[in-house]
Parts: C-alpha cells; structure tokens; sequence
C-alpha cells in the first residue's frame, strides 16, 4: 500500500500514534475473543495505518492477488460518528483449517451455506468487537450494519478488479487500518481491513485530542 | 533512594500514560527512562542498572516475548512487569512462563500500576 502523496498528512505523528495505541487495544479486545472461541492462541502483530488515495487502492489489489490464490471477503458497513468500511479478508488455505478447527463436516448437504455462515459469524464477532473498542475509547458512537459475503472463495484473479468497489478511499484521501490475526496452532491467517468515511476524519482528530487531553 | 523503571513501548503516548501514572503516584521515588523498542531496552539493559522493566509486548522487530526471552538467555535478572493490550490467556501464561513478574492490561489504569509496584516493594503509597 502506498502512504498518500501531496496534500501532507491526515494526522500529525502525535495523533497517529495515540490512534494506533487505540487501535491496538480494540484488536487486542478482539485477539482475545478470537483465541477464547478457538481455544488457542493468536498472533497480533502491530496494526497498520496509513493514509490511502484512490490509487492505492490498485496496489491493495496487486497484493492481495501476491497473497492468496482464492478470497472470501465479508463486507460490513459502519456507521455513526466513526464511520466506514470494514472488509475481513480469508485465504482459501484459512478456510480450510478454520473447518479443521471448529471440526466440522460440511462434505455432505449445504456445504457452501455452512461455509458461509462460518465467516460471516467469525468475521461479524471480529468486526463487532474491534468497531465497539475503538468507539468507546474515542467516545464516539459508531455501530456496524449486518455483514454480507461480498465474495465467496473465489480466485482472486478474476474478481481483483472488483475489490473495494464501495471503498470510502474513492471520495478523498483517508485512513485505512490492516490488522492480521494469525491463529496459531492452524496456520490461520486472516485480515481484518477498515476504511474511514474521508468526512469523519474532523471528528476522530477531536476525538482524539479529548483522549489526550484526558491522559 | 530512587528506583529507576525503563518504559518499554513503541509508542510514545503509551510511555508519556505510563510514566504520568509514576509519577503521579510515586513522584521522586521513581526514576523513569524510556526505549522505544524491543533492540533499545535491550541495549539499556546491558548499560544501566535498571530496577523494574514495565514492558509492552506487540512492537515492530523484537517483540516483548523476544525481549523476556532475550534476557533469560542472557541471565539478566531484572523484574518485568507486562503492560500490553494483547490480553488472550495465553498470553499472559507466556509472558509468566517466560519470567515476567506481572501483567497489567490496557489501557493502563492509575489503580493497577499502584498495586503492582506497591505490591513489588518498587515503591511505597
């Protein structure tokens, strides 16, 4: 992902790096239900954030192609003070040893409905969890619209060119968080993706000047 | 005589909180130094007599786990004290069974720093 050229930076450094502490913390909130439901334990690594244009958006594309063969990709709206995009993001190799984990048998019946619902709970839980922490540490209200499989282990070759058709990213320069939650004892990676409405950048800058205000 | 803590941390407005706690609560008792990241705690570690490590664990290159791992290999012996948002259970089974004499959640509360440094002897209410 490229960082936005031009018009200078969305946040200082400041408040960039109290919004990753705040971010941080939501996927922490998030990591641990994740490692209760699957009894295990799941890698956090530091969460991105960086400033993306429309044309960043291409390279987001070129790498998630790098990345997995095949994609299911659940799509959440969020609204409210903070709002946005959420995309939560399955490599066909994570399906496979999420069936594994959760043990079940989906070879019989309605394999693809199992399938589906799978990632829509798992990813609705994530999604709920993570949205619920950033807004209660920023004291903002923000909630999240019902998931929907945008994409359902497809090749990621052929549906690229329609990845993040709705992204907030298309009407100005904004925020977007890329958060990997990596199961441990499954080698299950899977990327949780938020793209902030470019119009409530003015309220997450003061939000996040009350938070420091208030240590 | 004053304890000297080094706040581990990548980022700078969690040690700016951590050390605000400190000193609200412990004032002079408490001398704080900061690192940045996993590689300048270590380097710190080796230079200084530190009393106390408060210590975050999700940082770029050497993590808080490589860092409690690191100073085992090197028989350093100096208390941590695990200040992180990663909270999953195994993760503070980790970070104790790796030597680390505490955990404390964040955001990090005044109350539970208090506890836990008043708890180790660092520092008296």
């Amino acid at each position: 992902m490229t960082e936005s050229p031009a018009q200078g930076p969305l946040l200082s450094d400041d408040e960039l790096d109290l919004f990753g502490e705040v971010v941080n913390i939501a996927m922490g909130r998030a990591g641990a239900d994740l490692a209760e439901a699957f009894a295990g334990f799941v890698h956090l690594r530091v969460p991105e954030i960086r400033s993306i244009t429309a044309a960043a958006l291409d390279a987001a594309r070129a790498r998630l192609m790098h990345t997995y063969p095949r994609i299911s990709v659940l799509h959440q709206e969020m609204i409210g003070e903070l709002a946005g995009d959420i995309a939560v993001i399955y490599g066909s190799a994570s399906y496979a040893a999420l069936r594994e984990v959760l043990g079940f048998d989906d070879r019989d019946g309605d394999g693809r409905h199992q399938r589906e619902e799978l990632l829509l709970e798992l990813g609705n839980a994530l999604a709920s969890t993570f949205v619920a922490g950033i807004g209660e540490q920023l004291g903002l209200r923000t909630g999240l619209r019902p998931p929907r499989m945008a994409l359902f282990d497809a090749p990621v070759a052929e549906v690229a060119p329609r990845l993040f058709d709705g992204s907030p990213a298309w009407r100005g320069d904004t925020l977007q968080i890329a958060i990997v939650f990596h199961l441990e004892a499954h080698d299950v990676p899977f990327e949780l993706i938020i793209t902030l409405a470019p119009d409530c950048l003015p309220a997450l800058t003061r939000a996040l000047a009350a938070t420091h205000a208030h240590g | 005589m004053s304890a000297t803590l080094l706040v581990v941390d990548d980022s700078k407005s969690s040690r700016q909180i951590n050390i605000a706690h400190v000193r609200d609560l412990f004032g002079a008792q408490v001398v704080c130094i900061e690192a940045d990241s996993g590689e300048d705690a270590l380097k710190t570690l080796t230079e200084r007599k530190i009393d106390l490590v408060l210590l975050d664990l999700t940082m770029p290159g050497i993590s808080g786990y490589d860092v409690l791992a690191e100073l085992r290999q090197r028989h350093l012996t100096v208390p941590v004290i695990v200040i992180s948002a990663d909270i999953q259970r195994l993760a503070k089974e980790r970070v104790a069974a790796l030597g680390a004499i505490g955990f404390i959640e964040k955001p990090v509360r005044a109350e539970a720093l208090r506890a836990m440094l008043t708890t180790l002897g660092v520092a008296h209410d």
